[in-house]
C-alpha cells in the first residue's frame, strides 16, 4: 500500500485554476521530486498536503486514512512534517525550544534534553542549541526547520524548495542529510525544487507539474529528454525540435 | 515640603496597576490580532462583579479576585466562541465593529441594572495611610500595586514555563508554523481570550477599590490600555509594564503641573512621538514570544 495517495486534486484561487486534477502516489521510503515552471502549482500542492489550505475537490489519503478534511495540526500529529521555502521558525525562541514544542505537541513525547540534543545532532546543529533562531545563518535555519519537522517523528517529510538560496557546499550538505534521513530513519520525502542538480542526486522519481497538471512522472534522466517537459519549460518551438 | 517624591511614588503605585490592567488587552491583541474595544467595559464589568460580591456576599474585593478570574475566563471563552471566532473569519474590520458593539451592549446593560450613579467598593481599610519621610502612602494603593505585580509575575511564569504558555507564544509568533508542529490554534485562541478577559475582570476588582466607577467608564479605560500597549510595545509582559509605568508618570506629573484636563492630551502627544520614533514601542517587539 502506498504511504500517500492523492487523487484528482482541484484548487482555484478566484477564477485562477491552480491545480486541475492532480493524482499521484508516494511509496514508503521513496524520495519524490516535484518540479515545474513558476506558477505551476507546486507550493499550492504542498500546502494542500500539509493541510494549510483545503482543496476544492479530490482526496488525500495518508497511511490508508482519508485526511482530506483534516487540519494541519492533526496531520502533524499523524506524522506529516514540512519545511518552507522561506523558513518559518519561531524566530525568537532558541533552537532548543523550536524542537521542544513539536516534540511535545506533535509527537506527544516526553521531552528530554537528551532527545532534543539528539535531534539537533542529526541535522548538525548541536553547537547552536541555545542560539535564537533569528541569529542563525540561512543554511542553519533550514537545518533547524528540518529538525523541527523531525521532532514530529514524521513518516512523510514535505520539503518546499529547501535548497533555495543556499551555496553549492550547503546544498551538498543538505542533500546528504536528506539521504541520511531516508537511510537511517526510513522517512519518505516529497521535495518541491528548483535546483535540479540536487534533485538528480536525490530523487527516485520526478513528477513535473505544468499549468496545474502532472505532465510527466518517471526517472530524472528521462525527464530532461521528455518533449512535453521541454515544451512546458521553454515553449512550443523547443519542444518540437527536441 | 518637597512635592516631587510624592508624585513619583503616586506614579509608581498607579503604574503597577495600569501595567496589570493592560496585559490582557495586549495579550489578546498580540496573539489573536483582535483590538478589543470592549476591553475597558470588561474591566468595569469586573468592578461591578466585585461590588456585588462585596455587598451581598460580604466578600472583600481582594478575596474575590479568584472568583473574578474564573468568571472572566468563562466570559472570555464564551464571547470568543460565540462572537469573535465568527467575526475573525470575515474581514478584520468586522472584529473591530463587533467589539465596539459589545462595548455599547455591556455599558448599557450595566446602566439598566445599576443606573448611572457613581459606585465604589468601600473597604474598611480604604482610608488608611502611612507616612514615610515626606511621602504619604495610601494603604489601598500599595495593596493594589503589590497585587498587580504579583498577578503579572504569575502570568509571566505561566507564559514562559508552561506548555500552554509556550504554545501561546508560538501561535503569536507564527500561527501557521504553530499548526505545523501540532498545535491547534483554535484552542489557543480560546485559552488566550479567556486569560485576557480574566485579567480584565480581576483588574476591575482593583479598580473598584481605587476609585468610583459608572457603567460608562469603560471607554476611557480602553483608551488607556490602548495607550499603554502602544507606548510599551505590543508584545511581552515587560512591554506592558514599561507602558503602564510611563502612562502613570505622564498622567500624574502633567495633571499636577498643568492641570487634570491635560493628562490625556499629554499622553496622546507622547504616544504620537513614540509611534514616530519607535513604532514598536519602548520595549516593543512584534509579538509575545519575541525576546
Amino acid at each position: 500500500m502506498s504511504l500517500l495517495v492523492i487523487e484528482d486534486i482541484h484548487k482555484s484561487f478566484g477564477g485562477n485554476k491552480v491545480l486541475r486534477g492532480v493524482s499521484f502516489s508516494v511509496e514508503k521510503g521513496e524520495i519524490l521530486g516535484i518540479v515545474g515552471p513558476n506558477g505551476s502549482g507546486k507550493t499550492t500542492l504542498i500546502n494542500i498536503l500539509s493541510g494549510v489550505i483545503k482543496p476544492d475537490g479530490g482526496v488525500v489519503v495518508f497511511k490508508g486514512k482519508d485526511i482530506t478534511g483534516w487540519r494541519a495540526y492533526r496531520r502533524a500529529k499523524l506524522g506529516i512534517g514540512r519545511t518552507y521555502q522561506i523558513t518559518r521558525l519561531f524566530t525568537n525562541l532558541t533552537a532548543f525550544e523550536n524542537v521542544m514544542i513539536p516534540l511535545h505537541y506533535g509527537a506527544g513525547e516526553k521531552t528530554s534534553v537528551r532527545r532534543i540534543e539528539e535531534i539537533l545532532e542529526t541535522v548538525g546543529l548541536s553547537h547552536k542549541i541555545h542560539s535564537y533562531a533569528s541569529d542563525l545563518s540561512l543554511a542553519q535555519r533550514k537545518r533547524l526547520e528540518l529538525a523541527r519537522a523531525l521532532a514530529l517523528r514524521p513518516e512523510l517529510l514535505l520539503l518546499d524548495e529547501v535548497f533555495a538560496g543556499l551555496n553549492p557546499v550547503a546544498v551538498q550538505e543538505i542533500v546528504s542529510l536528506i539521504g541520511k534521513l531516508r537511510e537511517e530513519l526510513g522517512i519518505t520525502v516529497v521535495i518541491v525544487e528548483h535546483v535540479l542538480k540536487a534533485l538528480s542526486q536525490l530523487a527516485d522519481r520526478v513528477l513535473v507539474l505544468a499549468e496545474g497538471k502532472v505532465i510527466f512522472s518517471g526517472k530524472y534522466e528521462d525527464m530532461v529528454r521528455d518533449k512535453e517537459v521541454i515544451k512546458a519549460y521553454l515553449g512550443e518551438r523547443y519542444g518540437e525540435t527536441a | 515640603m518637597e512635592v516631587l517624591p510624592q508624585l513619583i511614588i503616586e506614579s509608581l503605585l498607579l503604574g503597577g496597576f495600569y501595567s496589570f490592567m493592560a496585559i490582557g488587552f495586549s495579550l489578546i491583541w498580540g496573539v489573536l490580532g483582535i483590538l478589543n474595544l470592549a476591553y475597558g467595559s470588561y474591566i468595569i464589568l469586573g468592578a461591578y462583579l466585585g461590588l456585588i460580591l462585596f455587598r451581598y456576599a460580604g466578600l472583600d474585593p481582594i478575596l474575590s479576585i479568584p472568583v473574578s478570574l474564573f468568571a472572566g475566563f468563562l466570559f472570555g471563552v464564551l464571547v470568543q466562541k460565540l462572537i469573535f471566532n465568527r467575526a475573525m473569519k470575515l474581514e478584520p474590520f468586522m472584529v473591530l465593529i463587533m467589539s465596539f458593539g459589545l462595548d455599547v451592549l455591556i455599558s448599557n446593560a450595566l446602566n439598566l441594572v445599576f443606573k448611572a450613579d457613581v459606585r465604589s467598593i468601600t473597604v474598611s481599610y480604604g482610608g488608611d495611610s502611612f507616612i514615610v519621610g515626606d511621602v504619604i502612602i495610601a494603604k489601598v494603593k500599595l495593596l493594589v500595586f503589590v497585587l498587580s505585580l504579583l498577578l503579572a509575575l504569575l502570568l509571566y511564569l505561566f507564559l514562559s514555563r508552561t506548555w500552554t504558555g509556550r504554545a501561546i507564544r508560538a501561535v503569536a509568533l507564527d500561527r501557521e508554523g504553530a499548526t505545523l508542529v501540532g498545535i491547534d490554534p483554535a484552542k489557543i485562541f480560546l485559552i488566550t481570550a479567556g486569560i485576557g478577559t480574566a485579567v480584565s475582570f480581576s483588574s476591575g476588582n482593583l479598580y473598584g477599590i481605587l476609585q468610583g466607577f459608572t457603567p460608562f467608564d469603560g471607554g476611557l479605560l480602553t483608551v488607556k490600555v490602548f495607550l499603554i500597549s502602544i507606548l510599551g510595545g505590543l508584545g511581552r509582559i515587560e512591554s506592558a509594564l514599561a507602558g503602564g509605568f510611563l502612562l502613570a508618570f505622564i498622567e500624574v506629573i502633567s495633571s499636577f503641573y498643568l492641570g487634570e484636563g491635560w493628562k490625556l492630551f499629554v499622553a496622546l502627544v507622547v504616544m504620537v512621538a513614540v509611534l514616530i520614533f519607535k513604532p514598536r514601542g519602548l520595549l516593543g517587539s512584534k509579538y509575545y514570544g519575541e525576546t
